[in-house]
């Protein structure tokens, strides 16, 4: 990146900020905050730590100033937040994050940007689900953020949340990663448990599973059914026609957990499958880590020119980070492209190569902080 | 006095009636029959913490008064020893206590007990039936060092909360009054103060030394005695796989607490396609403390979560910690 691609994302960053109301996270105050700039070392990234500010009009001030291309704030509470050691800094809480990118989750490849995008953000459902339903929180327990990159976090801040340690928070991830979970125990257990309020969420989603798998091969072609069958480990061809045909004549599949049909080793399997389908690949470092820097909700990922968006539930469902993330507008903005690519910004799509010149400004700004463009000035000529 | 703040002496309750009672240190230390009594079941308090292995029998009850003020007494004791493996087990011996009074009453007392202790410990619950409902938030803080799936949040979280048993229930407030002993350690005490308690202190500390209640520093490495999850990431390390941060982590200061040189650590890393010597010495040397932090290696809980963790049945069922299955491996050698 050229040192008028950096002045120029750093000028546009700039009007951003001031000009956009900037959000704060609660106690503001205690929390240390981190920069990256776009100085001359950038795009590597050099981390300015250990800052603190008083008000919030300090925080606006050092954004239209300063117009980083990174913004970060501590997910933990400190009383000197601004100590430049980490035991000096006295933690008093920090905030439960969950955090969902594309990098750590794709199984497999996804060719764009947006199709990468729709795959973190069902992603993303899945966890908000879990949240609601298992851990039994509101709507208005977590905040959602679109990352400006890759990605979703998801932010709570309920009080019995935040002075949870470290150990205690992985507790909940390796819930939500169905770390832990074991197909003999859960087979055991449900042969035992007698009270249906004693069942766990989990076993819940297994057996809501399970049935809805039988109601898929019900469906199918008995000969593409038998085959799917067979590849369960411990059923075989000859089990897997008894199956079907079972599954035939009886609409529900109690009949099939009743019988002795499908034998253990078949349930075990299928209760992993069922566990793999379920889980949610959240990044676990990120949550059980109390001394977390996160992106600051509202201010603009230097990487993409994108807006680390906050989301209501709601908007989240409509949410297409391509269209609702962009901030800049549409005028003309003189470019060298370096890397020919394929953008789809504000419904557009435009493939860009060595003879583009001149490109809408969100996209210009998208290309260029991707490192995939530079800006060009346009020169007056004499002759 | 209320029984009960003699069997609990750690509550809120037991610490009410000490600062009521007008008793301080120095008419504790001043002799007389009730306090060379106090003194006396103190010292036994903490030398059966020391000694045990949590199944030896439990002392003789004392007048109710005597119970509490030893408690009082023994934690200035344990405080002045200040040895962070005493307080360890200062607290696990308290937390076994407390857990075998609860069982061990009689169902009325019993139930009697345990309210009064949740209200006391400040754990939040809605009982009903002899089923304990509880919050997840407040169940976790107790768990961690539970081992079994039966305290895995990922079999029994329903809509926020867990249900429990009478017996769970007891088995985690034994837990709180474990963590509540511990955090409350060591006490703030005057050098006076604790050279007045060398007359008790030092017979204590001799029994330490005599069972050795030190970090293993004992004899030669045996990479045969390591865990399987360890054993598994020096093969992979061996053939030539780069380890995740964690899991490198995990290794290094595994092999550092079994007494490994850092020369020998690097070593095992040369194998390693990014191997960088100056910088695996620095991280090594980092990991063994020359920061003036020693790092213990993560727990089986730390290694599960991370997928880091290759087994769970043996030897490995029965423990909850790496360097734990390493030092039994060692005896039975």
């Amino acid at each position: 990146m050229n040192p008028e691609t950096k002045g120029f994302l750093q000028r546009k960053f700039g009007d951003y900020y001031r000009k956009a109301p900037v959000g704060f996270p609660p106690q503001f105050q205690k929390r240390e905050w981190a920069f990256v700039l776009f100085d001359s070392s950038y795009p590597k990234l050099v981390m300015r730590r250990h800052k603190a500010f008083g008000s919030q009009k300090e925080v606006r001030a050092y954004l239209g100033a300063v117009a980083p291309a990174h913004v970060y704030h501590s997910t933990a509470c400190y009383a000197y937040p601004s100590a430049t050691r980490m035991q000096d800094k006295k933690w008093e809480g920090a905030d439960l994050i969950f955090d969902l990118d594309a990098d750590k989750l794709l199984t497999k490849s996804v060719s764009s940007y947006a199709g990468m995008l729709q795959e973190v953000k069902d992603e993303t459902t899945k966890l908000l689900d879990f949240l609601m339903n298992d851990f039994g929180f509101d709507e208005k327990d977590f905040s959602i953020v679109f990352s400006g990159g890759r990605g979703y976090h998801v932010h709570l801040r309920e009080k019995k949340l935040v002075t949870l340690g470290s150990h205690e928070r992985r507790e909940i991830v390796n819930y939500l990663t169905g770390t832990g979970l074991e197909a003999e125990y859960l087979l055991k257990r449900s042969s035992k448990t007698a009270m249906p309020q004693d069942i766990s969420c989990w076993e819940i989603r297994i057996k809501t599973w399970i049935d809805e798998y039988f109601k898929r091969i019900r469906g199918l072609d008995a000969k593409i059914a038998i085959s799917e069958l067979a590849s369960v480990k411990a059923i075989g061809k000859r089990r897997a026609k008894e199956i079907v045909s079972t599954l035939s004549q009886d609409a529900s599949v109690q009949p099939l957990v009743e019988s002795k049909l499908i034998p253990l080793n078949a349930w075990k399997s299928l209760i992993r499958e069922a566990i793999s389908h379920l889980k949610v690949r959240i990044d676990v470092p990120v949550t059980a880590d109390i001394k977390r820097l996160i992106r600051l909700p509202t201010s603009l990922h230097g990487g993409s020119g994108l807006r680390v968006t906050p989301l209501t539930l709601d908007r989240f469902r409509r949410f297409a980070p391509l269209n609702d993330a962009v901030v800049f507008g549409d005028s003309s903005v003189s470019v060298r492209i370096l890397t020919p690519a394929t953008t789809e910004i504000m419904g557009e799509t435009i493939k860009v190569d060595q003879s583009t010149t001149e490109l809408p400004e969100h996209t210009a700004v998208y290309l260029m902080a991707r490192g995939l463009a530079e800006y060009e000035s346009r020169r007056l000529k004499s002759d | 006095m209320d029984e009960y703040l003699a069997l609990f002496p750690y509550t809120a309750a037991a610490a009410r009636y000490v600062e009521a009672s007008g008793r301080t240190f120095d008419s504790l230390m001043t002799a007389g029959e009730f306090s060379d009594s106090v003194l006396n079941k103190s010292v036994q308090r903490v030398a059966q913490a020391i000694d045990s292995d949590v199944h030896s029998k439990p002392l003789e009850r004392d007048d109710d008064e005597i119970e509490l003020f030893s408690y009082v007494m023994g934690r200035a004791l344990v405080s002045c020893i200040r040895e962070s493996v005493l307080v360890q087990r200062y607290a696990n011996a308290e937390a076994h206590d407390a857990f075998t009074k609860l069982r061990n009453a009689g169902e009325r007392l019993q139930d009697e007990y345990i309210a009064r202790m949740l209200g006391d410990l400040g754990i939040p619950i809605s009982a009903d039936d002899n089923i304990f409902q509880l919050h997840f938030t407040d169940l976790i803080k107790y768990t961690g060092r539970l081992r079994g799936p039966q305290w895995r949040l990922v079999n029994r979280l329903n809509r926020g909360q867990v249900r429990l048993a009478k017996n769970e229930m007891i088995q985690v407030l034994a837990e709180a009054v474990r963590l509540k002993v511990l955090h409350g350690l060591p006490l703030k005490l005057s050098s006076k103060m604790c050279e007045e308690l060398v007359p008790y202190t030092s017979p204590l500390r001799k029994a330490m030394s005599a069972v050795s209640l030190r970090p293993a520093d004992s004899g030669p490495v045996s990479l045969e005695a390591c865990p399987p999850c360890m054993k598994a990431l020096l093969s992979q390390v061996k053939a030539g796989q780069n380890l995740s941060h964690p899991a490198r982590f995990a290794l290094t200061s595994f092999l550092a607490n079994i007494g490994m040189k850092t020369e020998e650590i690097v070593h095992v890393y040369q194998t390693s396609p990014d191997f960088d010597y100056e910088l695996t010495r620095y991280q090594v040397d980092h990991i063994k403390g020359a920061s003036g932090k020693d790092y213990i290696p993560p727990g089986c809980s730390t290694m599960e979560t991370y997928g880091n963790c290759t087994e769970t049945i043996g030897l490995c069922k029965r423990i909850s910690h790496p360097l734990s299955y390493y030092r039994a491996r060692l005896k039975h050698q």
